[in-house]
């Protein structure tokens, strides 16, 4: 009950900040979205502060208590300027947030049936491990165990000797873990489980909350569907692993993105939202500074705009993102040690493994079978074939940026895959399933965003030419 | 009008066919997910690791709080793990004894043998210098080193 109690605080922050960065009409989509995105960055800034306040005063239950009051009253201030400062009219600031109109019973009831089905198997898995899977407990556990019993002593969490538990990982899931420890006075399995279950709920509502106000209902929910169709996103849930709360906050750089969009470019708050949740990614893994670096170079490479109205966007983007980096860099400069992957990497040992062809097909045929593991990729396939995408497809920020973005990031997976020290069979083999599963959400939101809508045929896809021979032979019949 | 209600129609049955794809896979897969947390052995029994800590913890009385601590056991050849079993097992113990650090190795004043039976022959240990501290029986003993 406390450990609920010890996430109510930041989610209410979090729910506070949404306010400053998205103004929306108030309908049931948008305050899901808003509660998903609240869940999202809230845990995500009070682990940033509890940090903090650890590396100032070391841990324990003042520094939680500390960390929680901190961040409610910088919200609390913030939501109160912004809400004062706002000179936008809410008609003007939410007019291209309206849904199409279109009644998705089918698949809405579907999606119902399929969510109840899937929390009753996660319930089921944490049931039957309330520690985790390996690396649930061997890193994310284990590290806010360090935090949480290891009073001045805490530091040692970090050492070389614990190389094989990647000590040098960001530490939003263990901070998060220990400040809710620190609330309940005791270690208790239940906060990685409402961890887990949050971001796991946060990520079905950013999906389907993001889409159903700028697509409408119907995708909104086919997004929720093709998320839920991927039995590994229960598993990492249920298992711990830190690749949820990540693939959220992709999930959430995208969704601010196509929220700007969808506003004209009226509310440049998104676009600070934007840069904080790809912040908080690098502060969830290290896959997440990669993900910063990726978008910002999308970014840059982008030419549809003009490079000013480009420029300024880019610094709304990173000024979001600059808070929350500076604590990661903090971590990373006084604390981690150095990463298993590029500790003693030198030109010619990096030379050999670029070079060896066998690294190539073993990492081809891993990535093939991980890919087997989205049923949902033929599903997505097949929608792009039936709507066809958009007209402006590449001309769209909230397009290009995201998918250039996740491109390149892939690109980073394997070139991680090839330098590695590690046999790389046995590392993608590992690795490479849970990997894309960080992708798959925002891959999903991105898709669906640059497909057409239901009643417009395209004539030059398949099932649009089609659809177009019907029609034909239909108006010839009558 | 009748070709406008044909549109609608074929949007209708369009969405219609999406919704029953996304559906099937995604009910398939809840499915799976419930099918796999009831039925498959791979997955840990309540309070495995929970069970297996309680082990580890009774040594944690003959431990320093924090610091550094030796690991040794016998399904490891020298500090190599032979099998995902004894890497798993030596992993469990550092998530049972943190905020101490088990370093896999005997090269220290205490160290945790974590052995897979009471009756593993401890001369090989004796013979580097460490002698028993305290046994605690199911193979799990604390070793000092001789003369400390």
């Amino acid at each position: 009950m406390i450990a609920l109690l010890s996430m109510i605080i930041p989610v209410a922050a979090g729910w506070l900040l949404t306010y400053v960065f998205w103004r929306s009409p108030a309908n049931v989509f948008s305050t899901l979205l808003r509660l998903s995105v609240g869940i999202g960055i809230g845990i995500g800034l009070s682990s940033c502060v509890f940090f903090l306040m650890m590396v100032a005063w070391g841990p324990g239950r003042l520094t939680a208590l500390g960390a929680d009051l901190a961040l409610l009253l910088l919200s609390v201030v913030a939501a109160w300027v912004a809400r004062s400062k706002a000179t936008v009219s809410s008609a003007e600031s939410t007019s291209g947030f309206a849904p199409e109109e279109s009644e998705a019973p089918l698949a809405g009831k579907l999606f119902l049936g399929a969510l109840i089905l899937s929390l009753i198997g996660l319930a089921v898995l944490c049931y039957r491990m309330p520690h985790g899977a390996w690396d649930g407990w061997a890193i994310w556990n284990m590290r806010a165990r360090f935090l949480f019993r290891g009073a001045a002593h805490w530091r040692d969490a970090f050492s070389p000797l614990l190389s094989w538990s990647h000590p040098d990982y960001p530490l939003l899931v263990p901070a998060t873990i220990t400040r809710s420890w620190f609330h309940s006075g005791a270690e208790t399995v239940a906060a990685p489980i409402l961890l887990a279950v949050l971001f796991f709920a946060a990520l079905q509502g950013t999906m389907v909350g993001a889409l159903s106000l700028t697509r409408g209902e119907g995708d909104g929910y086919l997004a929720g569907l093709a998320l839920l169709g991927t039995p590994l996103l229960v598993l990492s849930a249920a298992s711990q692993y830190a690749d949820v709360p990540l693939a959220l906050y992709l999930l959430l750089t995208a969704v601010a993105l196509l929220l700007y969009e969808q506003s004209d470019g009226a509310q440049p708050g998104l676009l600070i939202l934007a840069g904080l949740t790809a912040g908080l990614s690098a502060w969830t893994k290290n896959e997440g500074i990669l993900f910063s670096a990726c978008v910002v170079v999308s970014w840059v490479g982008m030419r549809m705009k003009g490079a000013r109205t480009n420029a300024v966007e880019l610094a709304w983007f990173v000024g979001g993102c600059i808070p929350v980096a500076a604590v990661v860099a903090l971590f990373k400069l006084t604390l981690a040690p150095p990463n298993d992957l590029l500790a003693g990497l030198h030109w010619q040992t990096l030379a050999d493994r670029l070079f060896d062809i066998s690294r190539y097909g073993a990492i081809a045929v891993w990535l093939f079978r991980a890919v087997l593991f989205y049923a949902g990729i033929a599903a997505l396939l097949w929608l792009v074939s039936a709507r066809g995408l958009q007209e402006n497809v590449f001309r769209r920020t909230a397009v290009v940026v995201p998918a250039g973005a996740l491109v390149l990031l892939a690109c980073g997976y394997i070139a991680a895959y090839l330098v590695s020290p590690h046999e790389v069979s046995w590392h993608v083999r590992t690795s490479a399933p849970r990997l894309l599963l960080q992708l798959w959400p925002a891959v999903v939101l991105t898709v669906f965003a640059a497909t057409r809508s239901w009643d417009h045929i395209d004539e030059t896809t398949p099932v649009g030419k089609r659809a177009v021979h019907y029609r034909a032979r239909q108006r010839r019949s009558v | 009008m009748r070709s406008t209600d044909r549109q609608s129609q074929e949007t209708e049955a369009k969405q219609r066919a999406a919704a029953v794809l996304f559906g099937t896979i995604a009910l398939a897969s809840a499915v799976v997910v419930l099918a796999a947390g009831l039925l498959h052995p791979r997955f840990d029994k309540p309070g495995l690791v929970g069970s297996y800590e309680e082990r580890i913890t009774r040594a944690a009385v003959a431990l320093p709080p924090h610091g550094v601590i030796g690991y040794v056991s016998d399904d490891q050849r020298g500090n190599r793990f032979e099998t995902p079993r004894s890497m798993r097992r030596y992993y469990l113990a550092q998530y049972a004894l943190a905020p101490r650090i088990l370093d896999n190795s005997v090269d220290h004043d205490l160290v945790l043998g974590n052995f897979t039976s009471e009756s593993v022959d401890m001369s090989p240990y004796l013979k580097q210098g460490l002698e028993v501290k305290r046994k605690f029986g199911g193979g799990l003993v604390v070793f000092r080193r001789a003369g400390e």
